[in-house]
């Protein structure tokens, strides 16, 4: 029987990490109008550069900088490309980018073991990735014995690193930065009329949101202790989608509350099939079926989500709008 | 002296000669009108003039400089801003915040300067608000300002579109339709604001027009096009005796 508590705490950080990811999401769709179908990939590059950081005994806190580094960068790349095309095909090339990083992930170690047998005739054992069996993550935070304390101090790192990340996002959406975004989003042609270099501001849109995702990624890699390419399928993009259209497109909270809603379901889920014993059937596999369900729900009945996108807050609009509604 | 200058411009879709050798020059200060028959090719002409569709072939220059080639940003940044015939606002966001949309050299619209320098570009923002209030205000708009731009009126949306391409204090404003589908009696007034603003900020203005009546009032040069090539050129008062006109627009009375 699991501790009640410790999965209580499991939940609360996956809440905290998916959260982060929600948040990269809406900087790039909910405000920036960019569909990248392709998350998960970016999560991926940050756990398994996270992984791969502290195998070689790099200090935890250069694991996480190094993650939202690489995955950053990659994002910027992978749009140097991908931003060429309108959005449906920016959606569908981005998917299969993140599709292919997958499977190099997942073969790289064979290929270059294959090619080496096949070059020089030796065997190697080389193993950067893992491949399919995935890699063994060491935790960042290391308190042995106590598991509770063990999973608080996992807790506060992930809690103030969303914290920072919300009032990042937060800082950037109520600015002028953050008001081209958005008339990126309303009309592309019509901000490039008006002397807005668009194609930058894209590009630093899924640069940002891909560095994000990336300290997603690796927060939740040394949590889980295992990453493998499985763990970063389509269905983890389409889980993050959902946080942000259920929470409202547009609105950070809102971002926060829809992953806090998916990961609760999944929770319940799992809550189910952890602590009440034989079922007829897998809870596991109704979850998606809930998810659903509220997604049908809210669009039903908020079309823009549980909370709705706020008008830009920048200082001085806001003296402006209290001086007109006063006057 | 010419601030625009369009020389032999030409630019076919397929096999229709959509704009087919113009040749024109927009005076500096002037209120310069564009008439023509549906389809004659005078969006075509803007659309090349800001970068937004390319040109075949032709030159324009601008200011003594070409600018045919360049893209829209660095068209806006030598000072020529239009105006689309369908309004293309940002829809979602408050009219002011429109209005800021179109300012030069914003050091808050950089991702570093949002971050870094939030100090100073909320000094500017500050000036800036007051000059798009102070615009709004000449526009008729101020009521509107923190409404979302989806909210007004078709005829305020078109004010709004000329009042964000003031924001950017531009030397040429292009306006394609600014009083389409807009009440007659709002129609003089729109023309009566651009008298307006020309006599305030000298800008110089290049209108694509159907209600002629009200653009020969106020223009002091006409261009008129029919099937992609510029048939008259010259003061309003003789556009309506100008025979080919007549042709264009009425078909070829003594033809039977």
């Amino acid at each position: 029987m699991p501790d009640p508590l410790i999965f209580a705490m499991h939940i609360a950080y996956r809440i905290g990490v998916y959260g982060i990811a929600a948040l990269s999401l809406n900087i790039e769709y909910g405000y920036t109008g960019l569909s990248n179908f392709g998350k998960a990939a970016f999560l991926m590059i940050g756990a398994y550069t996270a992984a791969i950081a502290v195998e070689n005994g790099l200090h935890p806190a250069i694991a996480l900088l190094l993650s939202i580094m690489v995955s950053g960068v990659i994002g910027v790349s992978a749009s140097l490309f991908a931003l060429k095309f309108r959005e449906d095909y920016l959606a569908i090339t981005i998917l299969a980018f993140a599709e292919i990083a997958r499977l190099i992930l997942r073969n790289f170690d064979d290929s270059i073991r294959a090619l080496i047998r096949f070059t020089t005739g030796v065997e190697s054992y080389i193993n950067v990735f893992g491949g399919v069996h995935g890699k063994v993550v060491r935790s960042f935070v290391s308190i042995p014995g106590d598991y509770r304390l063990y999973n608080i101090a996992q807790l506060s790192l992930v809690y103030s690193l969303l914290a920072a990340s919300y009032l990042f996002v937060k800082l950037l959406s109520d600015s002028p930065y953050g008001r081209i975004l958005r008339a990126i989003r309303e009309d592309e042609l019509a901000s490039q009329t008006l002397g807005k270099k668009t194609w930058i501001y894209k590009m630093q849109a899924i640069g940002l949101g891909s560095a994000l995702a990336g300290l997603a990624g690796a927060l939740s890699a040394q949590f889980e202790g295992y990453i493998s390419p499985e763990s970063f399928q389509p269905h983890l993009t389409f889980a993050i989608w959902m946080m942000v259209i259920l929470g409202g497109v547009g609105n950070n909270l809102g971002s926060l509350l829809g992953a806090a809603l998916v990961e609760s379901i999944e929770a319940a889920a799992l809550f189910v099939k952890s602590f009440l014993g034989y079922l007829p059937l897998d809870p596991v596999n109704i979850q998606w079926i809930f998810v659903g369900a509220s997604i049908i729900i809210v669009v039903a009945f908020k079309p823009k989500g549980i909370l709705e996108e706020r008008p830009i807050k920048t200082p001085a609009v806001e003296v402006a709008r209290h001086g007109y509604t006063r006057g | 002296m010419a601030i625009l200058e369009v020389r032999r411009l030409s630019k076919s879709f397929g096999g229709l000669k959509a704009v087919d050798s113009v040749d024109l020059d927009v005076e500096e200060e002037t209120i310069t009108g564009l008439i023509g028959p549906n389809g004659s090719g005078k969006t075509t002409l803007f659309n090349m003039i800001s970068g937004v569709v390319p040109r075949d072939s032709g030159e324009i220059w601008f200011e003594g400089k070409r600018i045919d080639g360049l893209k829209p940003f660095e068209i806006y940044e030598r000072g020529i801003v239009r105006s689309f015939q369908i309004p293309r606002l940002f829809w979602k966001l408050m009219v002011l915040d429109n209005m800021l949309l179109a300012v030069r050299g914003f050091s808050g619209e950089s991702f570093i300067g949002a971050i870094f320098r939030r100090w100073r570009w909320t000094a500017e923002e500050k000036r800036l608000v007051d000059k798009a209030l102070d615009i709004l205000n000449i526009l008729g708009l101020s009521d509107s300002a923190f409404k979302p731009a989806y909210q007004l009126s078709g005829g305020q949306m078109k004010l709004l579109e000329i009042g964000r391409a003031l924001m950017a204090d531009p030397k040429l404003l292009l306006l394609d339709e600014p009083t389409a589908g807009v009440n007659p009696k709002l129609a003089y007034s729109i023309f009566g604001k651009i008298e307006d603003i020309r006599r305030a900020y000298g800008t110089t203005f290049f209108i694509i027009e159907h209600r002629v009546e009200t653009l020969f009032s106020h223009a002091d040069w006409v261009y008129v096009m029919s099937n992609g090539s510029l048939i008259y050129g010259g003061k309003p008062s003789g556009v309506i005796s100008d025979s080919r006109v007549q042709k264009a627009y009425l078909g070829d009375i003594h033809a039977t």
